[in-house]
């Protein structure tokens, strides 16, 4: 895995010839790399198709969300409360916020849209719903993701960018799992927050480096979850013992 | 594709300099014959120069360059027209009276001023623009890349030619003057001889101006210069009048005697002439059509010499032709930020500081009541501006930037401030940057503009030392890319107001809204105050490259 992102973020830096090239070449060679560690340069050139034509004035304050929902077997009664947590995730968007639902099995339960408009299609469309099958959770990640890339090209990565996954966390191939959500947060600036259902431990849809997580019996926290960060101080203070800079 | 018949046509203002005089030689120096008076009645004679936009005159004569009716024959003004692109033999027929005309640049009127206004019979009254062009450019030898480049180089420019004012702008915007260059004048404007073209393929200097079939040429094609096929290894377009569009202005002045005693036929045949740009203007935009077909032919044939039709539709392209409400803004809006007074003082800047004037020329214009001369008119829009398309050029810029191109295309930069981790910027002290702003937007009226946002980096790098977890980190970088386009959006729209308030007319679509958050700080890490602040700010880029065909239409 670690061959493999030194090899990909080679290829992106020599691409993007960033000022931050050689910060970053030592930094995604180093042996000590972890994963899940951002290539910023990566992230600055995320996402990396070019749109024909993209919006002139895209507003950088809007959230664009792809929620995943787990309705592998794996959930039984679960998919209740995971149904409604999706619903009530549209809660902690604006409606000008765009929101799309990928379930694991169902594949897409409703493309992307206004929140506005997902308010009022979503509960219906979520009744088709069902807990059953397999637990593909990492293809289902990698769809939302790939949907969040569509998104991203069309209004040149403006905005904020988040994969919100509800799941009990039991994948067909764990490694894998860990390998993608790790990749999300080393290519890319999609902010990852799991709704848990009964994850507990040092499962990687727990790790606090790689995104947020809130247990699905605490879904009021996701509003917290979900607030932007601050961009700038307000008042200066030197730092004068810099190492690796980042952005 | 237009290159051959331009480069023929504008072999243009070419022509006697060198038999007359040395190039480099003032027009005074060129040109010592005496004033004679003119005969009574109208003067038929006229000049004319290889420029599409004399195809109006053409037009409005018969489609002829001889008397043959038309408008103005049909109104008792008809016209002698003869192609004459040497200024300095128009001159000599000018002080003799053999017309009462000249044609020319704003910028080779103001340097005849020492030949024509030294005696009240030959001061100037300008009374006509014809048009802005969109043909000439600059072409720039391998490493320069920006205008600032050409600092300490070789210029060649066509002494008494139509591009000494044109490079003292593009000089001037580019935070230089002539006495940061030095100028290689030259007596031919291009075809064989001393032309600017054979200047920077010798190696006599490092910078041509050119009309753009030339400039195309030794760039292989607009692209970079490969050394072949008569090509300027590494040269490219450093800029041109299709983003600089509103910088060569065309006219027609007339012996002030000549004004006084034959002012009412003279505003007649200019409402004619009016009313035969607007005709022109519609119908050369329809392929196929027979006036389409028949001007372009004479065109091509009277003006070019006889080259193929196609060349006359191209010819007519090079010009963006003012018509009524272009003459109306130009001559008598002093909101319009091109106005006349303000291209002639560009002009007597450029002129003096290329040493082609002592002192600044005075001009007089006709001061005409537009809203007499609007008779038969169907249509008082607004002069054709530049359109463009937001969503292309967005995509453009976007792709400059991937691909490293960015820095090297921008050739014009201009900042505002803000407070930390905000959109808020004190206004009010920047009235004169907008106004500098605006006239960028103006002057350079077919470029794409990026206003791009930054933010400061402190933050990020703060909390990165302090130890903050990678999700964290990757939020703030988000954070502050939506705030640097916030703040670019921030500015178009005081922009915007700012013009609106003042009544300036701005092209919002000509602006490209971008932010680059935390990439590329001024300062990183910032050590002071100051610094910090530094790099709280929009950058305004005047981009001399037209990033996608179908990001800009320049003309109809």
């Amino acid at each position: 895995m670690k061959k493999v992102n030194a090899g990909v973020a080679f290829l992106i830096l020599a691409v993007v010839g960033s000022s931050f090239v050689s910060t970053y070449l030592e930094k995604s060679h180093s042996p000590a790399l972890e994963a899940g560690v951002p290539i910023w340069s990566a992230i600055a050139a995320w996402p990396s198709r070019d749109a024909a034509s993209v919006e002139a004035q895209p507003d950088p304050n809007r959230r664009i969300t792809a929620i995943v929902l787990d309705d592998s077997g794996s959930m039984g009664p679960d998919i209740k409360p995971a149904k409604q947590a999706v619903i009530d995730a549209l809660g902690a968007m604006a409606e000008t916020d765009r929101v799309s639902v990928v379930a694991l099995n169902y594949g897409t339960v409703l493309p992307f849209t206004s929140v506005e408009q997902a308010r009022i299609d979503l509960p219906q469309a979520l009744r088709a719903i069902k807990s059953d099958g397999s637990t593909p959770l990492t293809a289902a990640i990698q769809n939302a993701l790939a949907l969040l890339v569509e998104e991203a090209s069309g209004v040149r990565g403006f905005g904020t960018f988040r994969l919100i996954v509800t799941t009990d966390g039991v994948a067909d191939v764990p490694e894998a799992l860990d390998q993608a959500v790790a990749s999300i947060a080393e290519m890319t600036p999609v902010q990852m927050t799991t709704i848990g259902i009964g994850i507990s431990g040092d499962h990687v849809l727990r790790r606090s480096d790689l995104g947020s997580f809130v247990d699905v019996e605490n879904v009021d926290a996701l509003q917290a979850a979900l607030e932007a960060a601050v961009a700038e101080n307000t008042d200066f203070t030197a730092i004068t013992d810099f190492d690796n800079s980042g952005g | 594709m237009r290159s051959f018949a331009y480069a023929f046509t504008v072999a243009a203002f070419t022509v006697c300099t060198a038999a007359f005089a040395s190039p480099g030689d003032r027009l005074a120096e060129a040109v010592t014959d005496s004033v004679r008076d003119c005969a009574s009645g109208w003067n038929q004679n006229m000049p004319l120069i290889a420029w599409g936009a004399d195809g109006v005159v053409a037009y409005a004569n018969g489609a002829s360059l001889e008397n043959d009716g038309g408008p103005l024959g049909d109104a008792g003004l008809p016209l002698n027209l003869t192609i004459e692109d040497s200024f300095e033999t128009q001159l000599k027929s000018y002080l003799a009276c053999d017309t009462p005309y000249l044609r020319g640049t704003l910028g080779m009127l103001a340097a005849a001023a020492p030949v024509t206004e030294f005696d009240p019979r030959t001061e100037q009254i300008v009374f006509f623009k014809h048009s802005f062009s969109a043909g000439d450019g600059i072409v720039s030898g391998e490493g320069i890349a920006k205008i600032d480049d050409l600092k300490g180089k070789k210029i060649a420019i066509q002494a008494n030619g139509p591009h000494v004012d044109f490079v003292g702008r593009v000089l001037a915007d580019g935070g230089l003057s002539f006495e940061d260059v030095e100028i290689v004048w030259v007596s031919e404007l291009t075809g064989d001889g001393d032309t600017p073209s054979a200047a920077i393929a010798e190696g006599r200097a490092d910078a041509a101006a050119v009309i753009l079939p030339d400039a195309r040429f030794l760039t292989s094609g607009g692209n970079v210069g490969t050394g072949a096929e008569g090509s300027v290894r590494g040269a490219t377009i450093l800029i041109s009048t299709q983003e600089a569009a509103s910088v060569i202005g065309d006219y027609i002045a007339v012996r002030a005697d000549y004004f006084d005693a034959n002012r009412d036929d003279i505003a007649r045949m200019v409402n004619i002439l009016f009313q035969a740009e607007e005709d022109m203007r519609s119908f050369m935009a329809k392929d196929g059509d027979a006036l389409q077909t028949k001007m372009a032919a004479l065109m091509a044939n009277e003006f070019l010499g006889g080259l193929p039709t196609e060349e006359g539709v191209f010819l007519w392209q090079d010009a963006i032709t003012d018509g009524w409400s272009g003459n109306a803004k130009h001559f008598g809006d002093p909101n319009e930020a091109r106005r006349f007074e303000v291209l002639l003082g560009e002009g007597n800047v450029a002129l003096r500081g290329a040493d082609r004037l002592d002192a600044p020329a005075n001009l007089n214009t006709a001061e005409w009541d537009y809203s007499k001369l609007a008779d038969g008119l169907k249509n008082l829009d607004d002069r054709q501006i530049a359109s463009f398309n937001p969503e292309a050029a967005a995509a453009a810029v976007q792709k400059l930037r991937r691909t490293g191109q960015l820095d090297a295309n921008t050739k014009i930069d201009f900042e505002v401030y803000f407070e930390p981790d905000s959109t808020s910027f004190p206004i009010d002290l920047y009235a004169d940057d907008f106004e500098e702003i605006l006239r960028l937007a103006s002057t350079y009226s077919g470029a794409i503009i990026t206003v791009e946002g930054h933010s400061d980096p402190l933050h990020f790098l703060r909390r990165e030392k302090d130890g903050a977890d990678n999700a964290e980190l990757r939020a703030i970088r988000t954070s502050t890319q939506n705030l640097s386009l916030d703040r670019a959006i921030a500015v178009v729209d005081a922009l915007t107001s700012y013009a609106k308030d003042i009544e300036i007319r701005m092209n919002r679509d000509q602006f490209t809204l971008d932010g680059v958050g935390i990439s590329s700080p001024r300062h990183s890490p910032p050590n002071t105050e100051a610094e910090w602040r530094e790099n709280m700010r929009v950058v305004f880029r005047v981009l001399t490259v037209q990033a996608e065909a179908t990001t800009f239409s320049p003309l109809q």
